[in-house]
């Protein structure tokens, strides 16, 4: 293949000053409604981060299936993390929560995973647009299908021409720049830390070894965890909103 | 391909549909296999623990009715066994009493016996002496009548029969 899936040092320093690289490369490609597509080395990472994820979701299974009635172990991390997650969406959708926990909390999984996979030498799926795009679309049609499923036509509308009818445009903008700049954040702020760490590699060869461990604490485990917290917030409040300035 | 970082295109629009495909394939098996189970484990295990506690409240009432039952009981034992012990205590008198007078009447008829016997012994011995001094006196007769004249052998002679009398039996 010869392109990196991997950012691993490693690797970067086998080809110390010739190979900075944090791009998408293609691994194979197909056709479908007669445009050539490619399954990319962002889809590879995608796979690797979702069997983690599976895994850890099957392992889970496991030790509560198994437990007895003193909780040990790996089942404490599980319950932990459900919890965390759990209070988490609790506080801040209120009596919303039980409708939309499970997907929350898979898209927290999912995003925080992503982001810090860093350190295990991918590159984050979540540094490539058209994973936080789609993740962006969804929390948009959770929006709004909410919007309407309790909003109805009517308050959608009133929402629409708040405070006067000539707004509407600019409040039509304000609902698809939520997206946008729901997903732009996220990637920007994965890939930029990627960039950076292979320039870091890449760049100066042997001479990064071991500090930037520093770096990485920083890019992929303090802004990865601030980005996947901020996106699940934004999501929740917007579709809160949704829900509940009728209610 | 040539490596892409953001491009507006219908791969990014493929890129997009896989994603949503994944994401839900996660969402599946994350709700199924981690989010259902735990919170379903939690909520059996807060539900559990809230019954042991209700049913340990229940059963600390039951030993406290119990206990109170037990220190009524025991307080009644109490009150019992002093009214037992009382009426034994009583019954020890009245028996301690009774056995006393039946001693002193017994002591009473003894020492009414020793008295009787005594005035018996008193009465033999004195009828003893009576005929002791019948016989002195008869033998005292038969000397006088020997002796016949001098008063002053009889008066020898009856000092002499008064002074065997007082050694032999007055002393006797």
């Amino acid at each position: 293949m010869g392109h990196g899936i991997l950012l691993s040092a490693a690797e970067a320093e086998a080809s110390a000053g010739s190979d900075i690289d944090f791009m998408i490369h293609g691994v194979f490609s197909y056709e479908i409604f007669g445009q050539t597509v490619w399954i990319t080395t962002t889809h590879v990472c995608l796979l690797i981060v979702m069997l983690i994820i599976i895994g850890f979701c099957l392992a889970a299974n496991r030790a509560v299936k198994k437990a007895g009635t003193v909780p040990t172990g790996f089942l404490n991390v599980v319950e932990l993390i459900v919890e965390m997650l759990d209070g988490m969406i609790k506080s801040a959708m209120g009596s919303n929560a039980t409708k939309f926990a499970n997907y929350i909390g898979t898209l927290f999984l999912f995003i925080f995973i992503s982001n810090i996979s860093g350190l295990i030498g991918l590159r984050p799926p979540t540094a490539d647009y058209g994973v936080t795009l789609a993740l962006a679309l969804i929390t948009f049609c959770m929006i709004h299908f909410n919007k309407f499923k309790y909003q109805h036509v009517s308050g959608v509308i009133k929402g629409l021409c708040d405070p006067w009818v000539f707004w509407a445009p600019i409040n039509i903008i304000g609902d698809i720049a939520v997206p946008v700049s729901l997903s732009l954040r996220l990637f920007a702020n994965i890939l930029s830390g990627t960039a950076i760490m292979a320039l870091v590699y890449g760049l100066l060869g042997w001479i990064a070894t071991a500090w930037p461990a520093a770096l990485h604490i920083y890019f992929d485990l303090f802004s990865g965890a601030i980005q996947t917290y901020v996106f699940c917030m934004l999501t929740m409040t917007y579709v809160n909103d949704a829900i509940g300035s009728e209610s | 391909m040539e490596p892409r970082l953001f491009d507006l295109d219908f791969q990014l629009l493929h890129d997009a549909v896989l994603m949503m495909i994944a994401i839900f394939v996660l969402l599946l098996v994350a709700s199924n296999k981690l989010f259902n189970p735990v919170r379903k484990m939690l909520k059996d295990r807060s539900d559990r623990i809230a019954k042991n506690i209700e049913d340990a409240e229940k059963d600390k009432e039951d030993a406290k009715a119990l206990k109170l039952e037990y220190e009524d009981r025991l307080k009644s034992i109490d009150k019992e066994a002093e009214q037992i012990l009382s009426e034994a205590r009583a019954k020890a008198l009245k028996n301690e009493e009774s056995i006393l007078a039946k001693a002193r009447e017994d002591a009473q008829a003894i020492i009414e016996r020793a008295n009787k016997e005594a005035e018996l012994e008193k009465q033999r011995v004195a009828d003893e002496v009576k005929t002791e001094m019948v016989n002195l006196a008869s033998v005292l007769a038969g000397k006088v009548v020997k002796a016949n004249v001098d008063t002053s052998v009889q008066d020898s002679l009856i000092d002499e029969t008064l002074k065997e009398i007082g050694e032999s039996t007055w002393l006797s």
